[in-house]
């Protein structure tokens, strides 16, 4: 079975991937936004997605190496994108335990959108005050501009909720430490 | 925080700990969560992180690649670390221990 997703939010694709394991649908491949699943009893995996550094190779190999080692099978890889997966038997699982990792994880990944987001807004608003500057409106730029600021709107919500996650996290690391 | 010996974190402890004796990451993982009875759990990607940050502060080396499975262990200069964490430890332990006893309300 394939489905469709953007990934905007990494954390809530991979939230997605674990309620469709517990329903028996388990992740088999992914490129970018297409998800193919395959059927099985429900609930025997547990699913972790990472991102790998985008210029880290030498690491990069290392780090698959030992996470095999651990036993921890990688499912499918999409770019720097990856999602792994381990028994449900065997325990809970996490690849990152510390609030450090997570909180810099986030950050990258809140660095990103917002630069989307800015990108997206400001090509978008100096383009639609062009496109009615002219005696003719500009069908194409003007489409074009409005799937700018549709960029900004869908990306908007999950920055938020990154940086409310961090926020969160940040204030456990005032008092608690791993 | 300005101390010479910053506090380690629970996980950098435990697995400087582990690597008295030659491990690989999934050894290290292993022998903390029995060392722990099951309450520390490392995930793998932190480990591998800890590990990398280790390697390059010198508190641990990476012994002769023998095949698969790169085996860790802890330096002179780890060891000192580990030495200075327990002191700090100890002092909280005892300064902790000595002040709720006096108290007595939480008996």
């Amino acid at each position: 079975m394939h489905k469709y997703r953007l990934v905007v939010n990494p954390y809530d694709i991979e939230k997605w991937v674990n309620e469709m394991a517990s329903q028996g649908w388990y992740l088999q491949k992914f490129t970018w936004i297409r998800f193919t699943f395959e059927r099985g009893e429900p609930g025997n995996y547990i699913y972790r997605h990472d991102e790998l550094e985008r210029f880290g190779a030498s690491y990069e190999d290392e780090y698959l190496e030992f996470l095999k080692s651990s036993g921890i099978e990688q499912v499918d890889r999409s770019g720097n994108f990856v999602f792994f997966r381990k028994p449900a038997y065997e325990g809970p699982f996490e690849l990152y335990t510390d609030k450090k990792t997570k909180i810099s994880n986030l950050s990258k990944k809140v660095t990103v959108l917002f630069w989307v987001i800015l990108l997206n807004l400001m090509v978008g608003i100096i383009g639609l005050s062009g496109d009615f500057s002219e005696y003719e409106v500009d069908w194409f730029g003007l489409s074009l501009n409005i799937a700018n600021l549709l960029v900004v709107l869908v990306f908007s919500i999950p920055l938020f909720k990154l940086i409310r996650l961090r926020k969160h996290l940040k204030r456990d690391l005032d008092v608690f430490t791993d | 925080m300005t101390q010479e010996h910053p506090p380690l974190t629970e996980g950098v402890y435990y697995i400087l700990l582990a690597l008295f004796e030659a491990r690989h990451g999934y050894g290290i993982m292993q022998f903390v969560e029995e060392m722990s009875n099951g309450r520390v759990r490392l995930g793998a990607g932190t480990i591998y992180g800890a590990i990398k940050t280790l390697l390059e502060r010198g508190w641990i080396e990476a012994l002769d690649d023998d095949g698969r499975k790169k085996e860790y262990i802890i330096t002179a200069s780890g060891k000192k670390v580990m030495e200075y964490e327990i002191l700090r430890l100890r002092e909280l332990f005892d300064n902790g221990i000595r002040i709720t006893q006096e108290d007595g309300t939480n008996a």
